[in-house]
């Protein structure tokens, strides 16, 4: 008695692939065709064949329909190749699906708002001594005003900005919940760890050239470290 | 109503003994009645120091036990009469010390006794902490070097938050900085922190420098404490730590380098001798 073997038709399978979408702004097809014409002219080759998704999210307030068949005909006309639809509200979705194109779902979501301490105006936590080594100071929903210096193996934490009128030397961190304009001040600077908004940079990856008093803030992402001396 | 002085410093090893000895000695020699406690369960040292180890019956664990009194425990220092020593047990261990025992000790020394110094142990657990809690000064006892520094760092945050005083609402235990096993020299030559490195970094008011010594291990040789050796560096910064503690203004000695002269060198023998009060 052998096996039988079963002949797959075919398999799925998972895979990751890039697609260009194509956000429209507003569904004239004469102005699309123009841009597109104009766009596709400089490169043709590149846009030979190329799948595309036709992203709806910023037109989805708008009350005109979308003509998605003839969209999706003038789109091959110049090579393109719709795959789908995205970011459709329920309307423009039938509509895509009566013209064969599929909502493949929501592709770019809103940004999520960032959950920003309620910071109250001019609320400050004030430490007039030293901070030692093992101790933690936090500054819930306020800005954090030391001023002594803070000692190696102390961590002081703050919602709002971090003020040190002494030497850092610990952990500073600030905007703990996720404000990322919240910035440290401090007159000299040795410390272990300073962060914003959960960035942080060890000793060694600050690099110091300027003179005291600094000035660490976040801009491009990136901590930035810059001497006020 | 006596005053409670706590030796401490986190770090072992660095002077806390020998800086009690020599301290309750300084106090009682300017006529203060002025007993030392040895806080150091286990691990005592204290009797050793003063060289009154062969005359330990009771102890410290023995008095708040209620197995002894307090006037058994206590031994009198046979070159002052105004000094007196309550040795710590070392069968026992720290857990054999209680708040409400050591309180009801520390009071009844407190009617007969114008200064109670306390010996602690090395560390932040219990038996530091013990040493610590009812201190209205402390001395922090600090070597010239990052570890030691450190720690004493540790300390001073729990002196601001783990005593009597800080509980009570009544302030914190006033600190001073007592900077141990010095060396000019060391520090010239950029191996050692100095005073001002140190002052810098624990930002509290300097007591007194107390310069590296053969005379301090001749001292605990001898079973004398070496602020009785007064022909000695060590005994002469011990003297002048306790007159600036009692509110003198007294400049601070052997922080220069010395340049040695010739002469210097060939009495230098001569300032390790004893000279007993």
């Amino acid at each position: 008695m052998g096996e039988t073997q079963t002949c797959q038709a075919f398999t799925l399978k998972g895979q990751l692939l890039t697609l260009t979408v194509l956000q429209l702004h507003q569904a004239d097809l004469s102005a699309i065709r123009e841009q597109l014409a104009s766009t596709v002219e400089k490169t043709p080759n590149f846009f030979r064949n190329m799948p595309i998704v036709i992203d709806c999210q910023k037109i989805a307030d708008n009350p005109t329909p979308v003509p998605f068949g003839e969209l999706s005909h003038l789109l091959r006309e110049f090579g393109l190749l719709p795959v789908g639809v995205s970011n459709t509200n329920q309307q423009q979705e039938k509509a895509a699906a009566e013209a064969s194109l599929g909502t493949i779902g929501q592709i770019k979501k809103e940004p999520k708002k960032e959950k920003k301490a309620e910071i109250k105006p001019a609320a400050a936590k004030i430490i007039s001594g030293p901070v030692r080594s093992g101790q933690q100071v936090y500054a819930k929903e306020s800005h954090l005003i030391i001023t002594a210096s803070v000692s190696e193996g102390a961590e002081i934490l703050a919602d709002g900005h971090i003020h040190v009128y002494g030497t850092l030397r610990g952990r500073a961190l600030a905007g703990v919940t996720g404000d990322t304009n919240a910035r440290i001040f401090c007159h000299g600077l040795q410390a272990e760890l300073i962060s914003i908004a959960g960035r942080y940079k060890m000793k060694d990856q600050i690099q110091i050239d300027d003179n005291g008093p600094y000035h660490i803030y976040m801009e491009d992402d990136q901590l930035q470290v810059v001497g006020l001396g | 109503m006596a005053k409670i002085i706590v030796i401490t410093s986190g770090k072992g090893g660095v002077g806390k003994t020998t800086t009690s000895a020599a301290f309750a000695t300084g106090l009682a020699m300017r006529g203060y009645r002025t007993v030392v406690i040895d806080f150091d369960v286990g691990l005592r040292n204290l009797d050793l120091i003063m060289g009154c180890e062969r005359r330990v019956v009771y102890d410290f664990v023995n008095v708040i036990n209620q197995e002894a009194k307090l006037a058994q425990a206590l031994i009198k220092d046979k070159r002052l009469e105004n000094l007196y020593i309550l040795p710590a047990s070392q069968t026992r261990d720290k857990d054999a010390l209680s708040i409400e025992g050591v309180e009801k000790v520390l009071n009844e020394l407190s009617q007969e006794f114008d200064f109670i110094v306390c010996d602690s142990p090395a560390g932040i657990e219990r038996g530091a902490q013990m040493a610590m809690y009812f201190a209205d000064t402390a001395i922090i006892v600090t070597n010239p070097e990052v570890s030691s520094v450190r720690d004493s760092d540790r300390i001073l945050g729990i002196l601001s938050s783990k005593t009597k005083l800080v509980e009570d609402g009544r302030g914190s235990p006033e600190e001073f900085l007592l900077l141990t096993r010095y060396s000019s020299r060391r520090v010239a030559t950029g191996e050692m922190l100095s005073v001002n490195d140190v002052k810098e970094i624990l930002a509290i008011r300097l007591l007194g420098v107390i310069p590296e010594s053969t005379a301090v291990l001749n001292a605990s040789n001898k079973g004398t404490p070496v602020i009785l050796y007064d022909q000695s560096d060590a005994g002469q910064a011990y003297t002048d730590a306790v007159s600036r503690f009692l509110g003198e203004n007294v400049p601070h000695r052997f922080i220069e380098e010395e340049k040695r002269g010739i002469l210097k060198r060939i009495f230098r023998r001569s300032r390790e001798q004893e000279t007993v009060v």
